[in-house]
């Protein structure tokens, strides 16, 4: 029971060193300080644009740990589900293409410039040009 | 529809267009487009069993192919137009023409009401908008009951209006919803036109849309909750088309030329459930089919003996179910599979009913390029027979 106890403990420290501690990010001038599940579920499925009275955009890494983690524990859809989203979005003419980034920097760095940008990096990475944004 | 050299270049003209007014205005432009390459071959001795869609398919057939281009811009948070052309070939249909796949203005005004105009997509079952995006599936065909690929280039989109909207509640989840009303391109070279002539049994025959009116429901449960990833969906559609035949042999009492109206009814209740990385799911179509025939027309073609108008009336008037379920697993990021049942079931008509088993594989080998392999094991009134596809797709 015990060994059972540590393994399921260990797992868990293993797989939260893997993915990390994922947090919303908006630009400082945005605002944001705030969103519903179901508004973040809707703007990253291309269906909303606003959080309240104000108007987002989403933007994705492009893949790796992080990326799967937030489609995981976010979304909970893989990666390749959400991109499939996108693609039937754009391929039908109602929305367009999400913007993707390569890395958490060019992530922070993009939404601290952009007050309509809503993203996500590992909460080790943040720095004081963004905010968190709080799920509730 | 099949566009004249003329309208090609206007198309053309059209994109450019799009193109070089976003650059001008700087304004939130995005473009897309897609390349993809299909072989197909069937097997079991099956030269008798190739469809009016992909004839000769037992030799090995390359004539799968489609090309899409589009492009879109927000003018303004509420305001985005786009528009995207295809070219394809497919079997014997296609040839490829350079056409309007889609292309209309979107006002959304709210979250609750949009509205869009031109030539927009229309949702009958929850995969009949994104029947084009091949990279936004696994399969390479969708189940050929409900989405049957020799209708796919005028089915998928309706010259006319939408009006769309949701409604969104944190513990109810989300209801979509679509009203639409148009009309349809039906190309020259479809299946009903020709077979409206049958075998010289008439000389000529006409099939033209008429109208189109569907509505389309789409129920997701609400996030986090324990039906999370539930989809359900209801659709319905009225088609109406004019159709006519002709004789140049005309017969005393009955005239040379008969025109009339066709009908079809279609009903489509769709469920899907995603959890992470597998998907399931399954719809069921009622299709009403035939022609709208007085009875006193019937007994005078009757009275003199024209069998060809009893096996025409016969060939025309269908009573359809249709359904499958499907089962996706996305085994690596890189690597999904796919297994799908589907049936067809004429009612009265049980001598063409089959049932068919997929499946499918997939593999992305970066993001923009993917190959598919399927095989497709049918039985139907004659034995089983199986078609193999292979796919690769370019996408940007």
């Amino acid at each position: 029971m015990n060994k059972n106890y540590f393994l399921i403990v260990l797992i868990f420290i293993l797989s939260s060193s893997c993915f990390g501690d994922i947090v919303l990010i908006a630009s400082k001038a945005s605002g944001i300080k705030s969103i519903s599940k179901s508004e973040l579920v809707s703007i990253y499925s291309g269906r909303g644009k606003r959080i309240g009275s104000k108007s987002v955009k989403p933007v994705m890494l492009k893949g790796g740990d992080v990326h799967e983690a937030f489609c995981k524990i976010f979304l909970k859809r893989s990666p390749s589900s959400v991109s499939k989203i996108w693609k039937k979005l754009v391929f039908t003419g109602k929305a367009s293409m999400i913007k993707t980034l390569s890395d958490e920097a060019d992530m922070i760095r993009q939404v601290s410039s952009h007050s309509e940008y809503l993203g996500y990096v590992d909460r080790k990475n943040i720095n004081d040009d963004v905010v968190i944004v709080e799920v509730r | 529809m099949l566009l004249e050299r003329k309208n090609k270049v206007f198309l053309i003209c059209k994109l450019s267009v799009l193109f070089s007014f976003s650059e001008v205005f700087c304004l939130d432009f995005s473009y897309n487009g897609a390349l993809t390459q299909t072989y197909l071959q069937t097997t079991g001795n099956q030269s008798d069993k190739d469809s009016t869609t992909f004839p000769n398919t037992d030799e090995g057939s390359w004539k799968f192919t489609e090309m899409l281009l589009g492009g879109s811009f927000e003018i303004n948070e509420k305001l985005r137009i786009g528009a995207q052309a295809i070219s394809r070939v497919y079997g014997n249909y296609g040839n490829y023409d350079l056409s309007l796949d889609w292309g209309y203005a979107d006002y959304r005004h709210n979250e609750y009401i949009g509205l869009r105009l031109g030539k927009v997509k229309y949702a009958l079952g929850i995969y009949n908008e994104s029947r084009d995006v091949d990279s936004a599936r696994t399969s390479i065909l969708l189940s050929q009951g409900i989405y049957d690929e020799g209708n796919r280039s005028f089915v998928t989109a309706t010259n006319g209006a939408s009006i769309y909207g949701s409604f969104e509640k944190d513990k109810f989840g989300v209801l979509d919803y679509q009203f639409t009303l148009g009309n349809i391109d039906i190309p020259k070279d479809f299946v009903m036109n020709e077979f409206l002539g049958i075998n010289g049994l008439w000389d000529s025959g006409r099939f033209e849309g008429k109208w189109l009116a569907g509505m389309h429901l789409e129920y997701s449960a609400p996030w986090g909750s324990k039906l999370d990833g539930l989809k359900l969906g209801f659709s319905h559609s009225e088609f109406r088309a004019d159709a006519g035949i002709t004789t140049d042999a005309p017969i005393p009492n009955v005239p040379a030329n008969y025109d009339f109206t066709y009908d079809i009814s279609t009903t489509i209740f769709s469920v899907e459930y995603t959890q992470y990385k597998y998907t399931l799911g399954g719809e069921f179509m009622f299709r009403q089919l035939g022609p709208d025939v007085p009875d006193n027309v019937i007994s005078n073609y009757q009275a003199v003996n024209i069998t060809a108008w009893d096996i025409l009336l016969d060939e025309l008037t269908r009573d359809q179910r249709a359904y499958y379920l499907f089962g996706a697993y996305q085994v690596t990021e890189k690597y999904s599979a796919q297994l799908m049942w589907s049936s067809i079931d004429h009612r009265n008509r049980s001598e063409s009913d089959s049932d068919i088993y997929t499946l499918s594989h997939r593999y992305d080998w970066t993001e923009n390029i993917v190959t598919k392999a399927e095989y497709h094991h049918m039985y139907d009134e004659d034995g089983q027979w199986g078609l193999f596809l292979a796919r690769i797709g370019y996408t940007f």
